[in-house]
């Protein structure tokens, strides 16, 4: 159950929920948005958006700042027109849903880090509602959230097929990267 | 006999440590002892602890905190392990952890981190605040920014509000924090140990530099500190000017009452005679590090209240 959204430009436009929005993230990722209860939505606006989620005390003195943040609270995802990447933390939290999510081997958590894709030798199990073209989020064997990649594969047919079976998107080896 | 240093440093450290002269070099010849924070936002310090023990690392306890380690066996690179990239510890000098305990924030305040990033501080406050109140981040420097934006995703952190401005305009933002972090720029003359090019870069005029802009960031904190708040100054130097001499301004100039640190035991007294200079005697209530205590690089706290 949502609570009571609204969403504010870091520009300083007000502007209501738009539902449509979070229909198309729950499409994309089942159930995300259930990440944003008790939160408060900003989105920070320039040539992509960045969508933010705040806690209502930190929203107080957002509002009280005479300075646009550069960033604030939980980063949730940048949304680029059709395009939305959700941001490594999210990969965190949906982890917890149990929900489209690929767990793999060591073996296939290493490759996956160094933004190889994922085959079937990888794969230890999946959950049984993905399908082709899913975005999945890949875990390793303890349920931590390695990245985001793209099903090649349907868990009703299951993945006897040769080659990659998840297309990597992106992963935490980021931020050693950077 | 002391390789690479400039005739001035060997002078000035002569004169300043006195009898732990010896000891002081010695130490900066040898790279401080790595540490490791284990972020309890994520995971219990002992759960890490024992992946990391089964993956070969070994650490020892530093002395003022249960979570804090420092790295005594580094099969591999330690941000190459799965549990860094989950963001599960922090590395950094055992030191930098000292501020924000000082600092003790509460999940309730507002809290202001001057010098933000990498990130070290910030998401120790984070932590010790269990991802509660309010920190407000600043860093003027556009790509230390975004390190600092990447750690707090790493470290999952949620409650920082992060500006990208001069620390001194702080005022601009028309917030008061009940707590305030200056972890101010300096020579960063107590990391010699890793940074060797320091030993003939420092200079007195780059000594006299840090201490006015020091001056200038104690007095902007000032201004928006809220009456009878906390600020916590600290640096990687283990010079008067940069750290002494700050205090006994922001003291004797700006109002600010000097309190004891929490941690006083681990740390060498404040110097009130320095240089045949003789200041207040309550800069003993300072605390500084000197490299050869536990291996770190030297370090300066002082904890002041409004």
């Amino acid at each position: 159950m949502f609570m009571m959204y609204f969403t504010i430009y870091i520009d300083m436009r007000f502007i209501e929920v738009e539902k449509t929005r979070y229909g198309w993230l729950n499409r994309l990722l089942p159930g995300v948005t259930r990440i944003f209860e008790d939160k408060i939505i900003i989105v920070a606006k320039a040539e992509t958006e960045k969508i933010y989620l705040i806690s209502k005390e930190m929203y107080h003195i957002y509002k009280k700042m005479e300075k646009h943040p550069y960033a604030l609270g939980f980063f949730f995802a940048e949304v680029d027109g059709d395009n939305v990447k959700f941001s490594l933390g999210t990969a965190d939290k949906y982890a917890k849903f149990k929900r489209k999510a690929v767990v793999v081997n060591k073996f296939g958590e290493e490759k996956f880090l160094y933004k190889r894709n994922i085959m079937k030798k990888h794969i230890l199990r999946f959950t049984q509602d993905i399908h082709q073209d899913d975005l999945v989020v890949v875990v390793n064997k303890n349920w931590e959230a390695l990245g985001f990649g793209k099903a090649l594969f349907s868990s009703k047919e299951g993945v006897e097929q040769q080659g990659a079976l998840v297309k990597h998107i992106s992963d935490k080896g980021f931020f050693v990267k950077h | 006999m002391y390789d690479g240093y400039s005739n001035f440093l060997v002078n000035r450290f002569r004169k300043l440590f006195g009898k732990n002269f010896e000891k002081v070099m010695e130490s900066y010849s040898k790279q401080p002892k790595k540490a490791v924070r284990m972020n309890n936002l994520k995971i219990k310090t002992n759960d890490c602890l024992n992946r990391l023990k089964r993956k070969g690392f070994r650490f020892s306890k530093v002395p003022w905190a249960d979570y804090v380690y420092f790295v005594e066996k580094e099969p591999t690179s330690l941000s190459a392990t799965t549990e860094y990239l989950m963001g599960y510890f922090f590395i950094q000098d055992a030191t930098s952890t000292l501020p924000a305990i000082e600092l003790n924030p509460h999940s309730d305040e507002i809290v202001l981190d001057m010098a933000a990033s990498p990130g070290g501080k910030t998401t120790h406050i984070s932590q010790l605040m269990r991802n509660h109140g309010v920190i407000v981040a600043a860093e003027v420097n556009k790509e230390r920014i975004k390190t600092l934006l990447y750690n707090l995703e790493r470290m999952g952190v949620e409650n920082v509000i992060s500006i990208r401005t001069d620390a001194t305009k702080i005022k601009e933002l028309n917030l008061k924090f009940d707590k305030i972090l200056l972890d101010a720029p300096c020579t960063a003359d107590g990391t010699i140990g890793k940074n060797k090019r320091l030993k003939k870069e420092l200079s007195q005029k780059l000594y006299d530099k840090y201490s006015k802009k020091q001056k200038e960031l104690i007095r902007a904190a000032k201004e928006v500190l809220k009456p009878g708040g906390i600020l916590v100054y600290s640096t990687c130097s283990t010079a008067p000017e940069e750290n002494e001499i700050i205090v006994e301004y922001a003291v004797e100039k700006l109002g600010f009452k000097l309190l004891t640190l929490k941690n006083s035991r681990y740390f060498t007294q404040g110097m009130p005679i320095f240089f045949g200079e003789k200041h207040p005697n309550y800069l003993k209530k300072c605390g500084r590090i000197l490299p050869y205590q536990y291996d770190t690089q030297g370090f300066f706290v002082a904890k002041l209240r409004l």
